[in-house]
């Protein structure tokens, strides 16, 4: 079918700063997130857990609780009662496919082994405290180097820590024959620190067993929790906790935050789901802070060998990337999926003779590395932008001048990449990075205050929109991308819109409804978004995550609106004699083109179709359209961000002074809900620049299990942003986005460190361990007196 | 992160919360405004038997202002007192300084004089304030009242002299005859200290203490002597030299001696001109 | 001599909470958020780390902002507690809560009430602009906004409070 016909819409929603309609429960302390909900007899869990980094389980000794409890359930028979947990993505020789809630062994503090339940969450922590664990102790293997060393090993029996490797892009002899032609190269060790996600809502879980049905099994197996992706629980649900999906309803109610740590079930709550089918009465876990901070699945924590090969005069050659990643004790959903997709997109938007990676991941004891904001993109941004840098500062060219050089144009488009079959769509990067010249250009000069100030420009294309579903079994992935929506007028001309991706924060109430409301011509206030309930809404095994929801989500949302508006044509078209092409919906409306006193009102064209009778030839009764969305191609949104850093070189703080962001993400639904999600993805990006840093000591120990040790920026350190768009709209999708929630981060981690690198030159080469910590910065500046 | 049981119990009079110390000595703990004492209760690391809430207790939230010596006076807080009670109260402008920079607004309305230097954590803001103003801790028990110098207050990392049956009715504040002043690095606002460091002209001398750089607050005698006859440059010298920072988290040893350094010229550059003039 | 609740009783604590004396009958280490949405069950006061760094549980006791995770229960007998439930009325919104609406000051949401209630504070307690941008909002943690939206939104509450001052802060 068509798409944006303008004679059957009238776009007055989509690019308005609609206010958001979601808002007022937030406000007001009527909102309603997981632990919100009370049920009758409803009990609560604390989850046992490792205190050793590393050992075998001996026993699990409750002999001395005193503490009223309604049940312990242990490891023996979860590992009896469960299956292993699914893993979605099956990378080159990867052999951890699927992963045992408890196989014997412990390989992280906090490992979950099992679960107490008692009347209230004090007691439930009262009976850990005198439920003892006694396990025999195996050394810990704590960072790259004693991971790759192999002397102690997590899983014996395959012979090696390294859980996955690849190669990507060009081969290993093209990429050297293209560094041997090169007239310059450099090589530089890097090293991205480890970050936790830090929702807000830390996870949540309630899990009602309901009553029994004719097997003894629950009849409808109701579960809250705080996720982004209700129906990747259910799945896991089911399959770990054997319990048919029909038989299932997981509903996301309000949720704080996701981040990517909460794009699946984790072991800790599918074995509340466990005690609760057990008890048969409904328990709630709600995860405290130290837990967050301690088994919430982190991420990044790799080390990088960046190697860029130049000409002379500025021209980009090549770019080839050994990687290793610390992922952890096991592999969660998506395994080692974050350095698959900083692989795939390292080049950027750069013509390279060659682009290359060697990845591995590394089994290390301590929490598994996951799912961040950014997954692996901001990594493919922080190493590839660093090293152009490099070339720029060696070559004493202007870094944006250097990148103009290399950029590929708009006439070159659509680019195929070397490190994969996908071709970037119409993005005009070269005037993004003019635009965000001119920006900097109108910053008023620096003071001369005794610190050290620094400017850079990042540049990414973001490979969002995930899709197509085809392609992903040639990657190993083993879910669909596609999405689908449901929309359903009621007999007054309101919609509701049952759509598969979830929203916590993104305002997806607001922007589907914008989305739909125009291709209706109703007012975005008459659509209600529903989501993240498995009972009614659309499968999605995503949820939203990898800034694919508008993209991909949003797409099936506009199929579904433009097929509900051509039913709702036709259906006035026979009401008004009319044509269906000559049928204009708007403000309410249905009315013939140029003749605005044949018209309807559309609660009437609604009303006949759930009446039922004379309607059009061919059409049944009733308003209903579903439409699956399955994309043809990744979307790829960029921007280029530019900021200025003051060093002060006696204390090592690093200040940012001013910020500006190039966006372009196609259609831009709703500017303030983009500008939002630029806004929160920077913050998302200076942190883990300059503070946010997980913490494991040489014995396995973490040592950034609170708020006031793992620090994330607060208001002080964060700068206001100018923001701009470009508005080249996706040939792809159906409305034109593009997708962009990710892109804060992955422009803003590499333009900070990228910054203070600038305002530090000759301590440059000594900064290559994030994050940019006071203490780094000092040490980078004074390197005889002590190292970090 | 729940607190483990405890009683509980919020006497009216000192004479009961003296009472109560003598039944259960160290096996109680003194509840003030709560904000280091329920964060250590919520992560366990505490787990008294008896929490004393002084919350009720008469008496304690007095603040005075005493003449002690010609040209020299000081501020006799209760206890209970808020910190920004006593910031109002102190005439010093780097004592309301270094108040200001406790915690967030939410936290330092909590925060009492009694409970920051009970809790004796040495990057906090207060008990260097004390050490370098010479101040005073005033100790009340069943038996017995005494007051403890600052210096002999603070004896390890979260550690002082108080016996257990003992707890505090007031903290002495000496107000300075010149002026005050508090700096403080800290990695983000409201965090603790990496460095704090307060100096004060007193009585034609320099006080100098500073947080974050030991187990305990660390008055900075060769760094205050230095200032008296020395450049700045020999004042920074010998700051090093009474300084011995520990390395942790989240800085090192010699970095904390650079920003310490740092500290001391910012705070010479503002107080020299004003005690010239 | 004073009495002691045993560390299993539970013991009453009466104070007016939005606006009507409630007595909550909790063991006295209840923290005092729990007892709010788990007794209580006003659900807006929000829970994000128990560890007083996070701010989502702020309330304002006589007046004054705290956190209610560093808060006792006991602690709050015979005071005044008011929640994100007291600010706005069945319909509209109280200024703070309405200028965070239009500044697009929220994502999540979950931050939200602790970040009303302190500046409802602060308001009251007649603090300007730039303590409240500079060092209330500071007390608080949002993962989503990055803030910046949040500071639009205190000038525009403030810009109603005190139209005199209409420059912004930096």
């Amino acid at each position: 079918m068509t798409l944006l016909d303008p004679t059957h819409s009238v776009t007055r929603h989509v690019g308005a700063r609609h206010e958001r309609l979601e808002d007022r429960p937030f406000l007001v302390g009527d909102s309603r997130y997981s632990d919100d909900i009370e049920l009758p007899g409803l009990l609560h869990a604390a989850i046992i857990r490792s205190p050793s980094p590393h050992g075998i389980v001996r026993s699990v000794d409750t002999s001395e609780l005193t503490v009223p409890v309604d049940l312990v359930l242990g490891p023996d028979e979860i590992a009896a009662t469960s299956n292993p947990c699914p893993i979605h993505w099956i990378l080159p020789e990867q052999w951890q496919t699927e992963r045992p809630l408890y196989d014997g062994r412990v390989r992280f503090v906090g490992d979950p082994i099992g679960v107490v339940v008692a009347a209230d969450r004090y007691l439930a922590e009262d009976a850990l405290d005198e439920i003892f664990v006694d396990i025999e102790e195996l050394p810990p293997v704590v960072g790259i180097d004693a991971a790759l060393a192999d002397m102690t090993l997590l899983y014996p029996d395959r012979g090696t820590n390294v859980m996955a490797q690849w190669m990507a892009g060009d081969d290993a002899v093209h990429t050297d024959a293209v560094f041997t032609a090169a007239e310059s190269s450099l090589s530089i060790p890097l090293r991205i620190g480890r970050v936790a996600g830090v929702p807000m809502e830390i996870r949540a879980i309630v899990v009602d067993p309901g009553r029994p049905g004719r097997d003894g099994r629950p009849e409808k197996l109701t579960i809250w929790t705080s996720t982004q992706a209700p129906h990747a629980v259910r799945d896991a649900v089911a399959e770990v906790c054997r319990i048919p999906q029909h038989r299932i309803r997981v509903i996301g109610p309000d949720v704080g935050g996701g981040f990517g740590v909460k794009d699946h079930a984790y072991e800790d709550e599918l074995m509340v789901v466990l005690a609760a089918l057990k008890l048969g009465r409904p328990v709630k876990w709600i995860e405290d802070r130290w837990e967050s901070l301690t088994t919430t699945t982190q991420a990044r924590d790799e080390q990088y060998t960046i190697d860029i090969a130049y000409d002379r005069d500025g021209t980009l050659r090549g770019i080839r990337l050994d990687a290793v990643r610390d992922a952890g004790a096991y592999f969660s959903i998506f395994g080692a999926g974050p350095l698959f997709a900083m692989t795939g997109t390292l080049g950027g938007p750069y013509r390279w003779d060659a682009v290359s990676s060697h990845a591995r991941a590394v089994a290390s004891t301590t929490c598994p590395n996951h799912s961040y904001r950014g997954f692996g993109q901001t990594q493919a941004t922080f190493v590839r932008e660093l090293a152009v840098d490099a070339v720029a500062a060696e070559l004493g060219m202007d870094p944006i001048e250097l990148r103009l050089k290399n950029c590929i144009t708009p006439d070159e488009q659509p680019y195929q990449l070397r490190t994969g079959p996908m071709k970037y769509d119409d993005g005009d990067y070269p005037t993004s990075l003019r635009m965000a010249r001119a920006m900097a250009d109108a910053w008023p000069p620096v003071p001369d205050d005794g610190r050290r100030w620094g400017t850079a420009t990042s540049i990414y294309v973001q490979q969002a929109g995930v899709g197509p579903s085809q392609g992903n079994p040639h990657v190993g992935l083993q879910i669909g991308s596609w999405e689908s929506t449901t929309l359903r007028m009621e007999r007054d001309g309101t919609v509701r819109a049952y759509v598969g991706v979830s929203s916590h924060g993104q305002g997806h109430a607001t922007t589907f409804a914008q989305l739909i409301a125009d291709r209706l011509g109703c007012e975005p206030e008459q659509v209600e978004v529903i989501h993240s309930d498995t009972d009614v809404t659309p499968y999605s095994a995503y949820g939203t995550a990898a800034s694919r929801s508008i993209a991909v989500g949003g797409g099936s949302a506009v199929l579904a609106a433009e097929q509900l508006a051509a039913r709702l044509c036709a259906i006035a078209a026979e009401i008004l004699e009319a044509s269906p092409d000559d049928i204009v919906l708007d403000s309410g409306t249905a009315s013939v083109v140029g003749t605005p006193a044949r018209s309807l009102d559309l609660a009437e064209v609604a009303n006949r179709a759930w009446q039922g009778w004379a309607l059009p030839a061919g059409y049944d009764a009733g308003l209903v359209e579903h439409a699956v969305y399955e994309p043809p191609e990744f979307t790829w949104s960029y921007a280029t961000h530019s900021c200025r850093v003051a060093v002060d070189p006696e204390t090592g703080l690093v200040e940012i002074d001013r910020y500006a962001v190039v966006m372009d993400c196609g259609t831009v639904v709703n500017p303030t809900i983009v500008e939002g999600q630029i806004h929160g993805g920077v913050a998302q990006g200076l942190g883990p620049a300059l503070c946010e840093e997980v913490v494991v000591d040489e014995t396995g120990q973490p040592r950034t299990t609170t708020l006031l040790d793992y620090l994330v920026p607060t208001s002080s350190l964060m700068p206001n942003i100018e923001i701009a768009f470009q508005v080249t709209p996706s040939p792809h999708t159906p409305g034109g986005m593009k997708g962009m929630g990710e892109g804060g981060t992955n422009g803003g981690f590499s333009c900070v460190v990228n910054a203070v690198r600038a305002a530090l030159p000759e301590a440059a080469h000594r900064l290559t361990q994030t994050p940019f910590t006071p203490a780094r910065v000092w040490s980078a500046l004074h390197p005889d007196q002590e190292t970090p | 992160m729940k607190p483990p049981p405890f009683a509980y119990c919020d006497p009216e009079t000192v004479a009961d919360v003296c009472d109560l110390l003598t039944e259960w000595v160290d096996d109680a703990a003194l509840l003030a405004g709560g904000q280091s004492l329920i964060p250590l209760l919520n992560l366990r690391l505490a787990r008294p038997g008896l929490v004393i809430d002084l919350g009720r207790v008469a008496g304690l939230d007095t603040i005075e202002h005493l003449a002690t010596a010609p040209n020299h006076a000081v501020v006799r807080c209760g206890a209970g007192v808020g910190v920004t009670a006593l910031a109002t109260a102190h005439p010093g402008a780097g004592v309301a300084e270094a108040i200001h920079w406790i915690g967030h607004p939410q936290i330092r309305a909590r925060t009492t004089v009694g409970g920051t230097i009970a809790h004796a954590d040495s990057a906090a803001e207060l008990p260097a304030v004390l050490m370098a103003l010479d101040g005073s801790v005033t100790l009340r028990s069943a038996t017995s009242e005494r007051t403890v110098m600052a210096q002999d207050w603070f004896d390890g990392p979260f550690s002082t002299t108080r016996e257990p049956e003992e707890f505090i009715v007031s903290v002495d504040v000496p107000v300075p005859d010149g002026p005050s002043w508090w700096g403080e690095v800290a990695r983000r606002r409201g965090d603790f200290a990496l460095v704090g460091m307060f100096v004060a002209r007193d009585r034609d001398t320099w006080r100098v203490a500073l947080s974050g750089v030991g187990p305990t607050p660390v008055r900075a005698s060769g760094c205050e002597g230095a200032l008296a006859g020395g450049t700045l440059d020999e004042a920074c010298a010998a700051l090093d030299l009474d300084l011995d920072p520990p390395d942790d988290l989240h800085a090192g040893s010699n970095h904390r001696r650079s920003i310490a350094r740092q500290l001391l010229r910012r705070a010479m550059s503002e107080l020299t001109p004003a005690v010239a003039a | 001599m004073t009495a002691i609740t045993p560390a299993t009783d539970t013991r009453d604590t009466t104070f007016v909470l939005n606006g009507t004396e409630t007595t909550l009958r909790v063991r006295p280490r209840t923290l005092l958020s729990d007892a709010l949405r788990h007794d209580a069950r006003v659900h807006g006061t929000h829970v994000g780390c128990e560890q007083g760094a996070c701010g989502a549980c702020t309330v304002i006791v006589d007046d004054v902002a705290r956190r209610s995770c560093l808060t006792l229960t006991p602690q709050v007998h015979g005071r005044i507690v008011e929640t994100i439930e007291s600010v706005a009325g069945t319909v509209g919104l109280d200024p703070i809560q309405q200028a965070i609406h239009d500044a697009h000051g929220l994502q999540c949401g979950f931050c939200t009430p602790g970040i009303v209630m302190s500046l409802v504070a602060a308001r009251r307690a007649g603090a300007d602009r730039t303590i409240a941008v500079d060092e209330v909002l500071d007390g608080h943690l949002c993962r989503c906004t990055g803030y910046i939206n949040l500071r639009a939104a205190i000038e525009l509450a403030w810009n109603e409070l005190e139209p005199n001052s209409l420059e912004p802060s930096s």
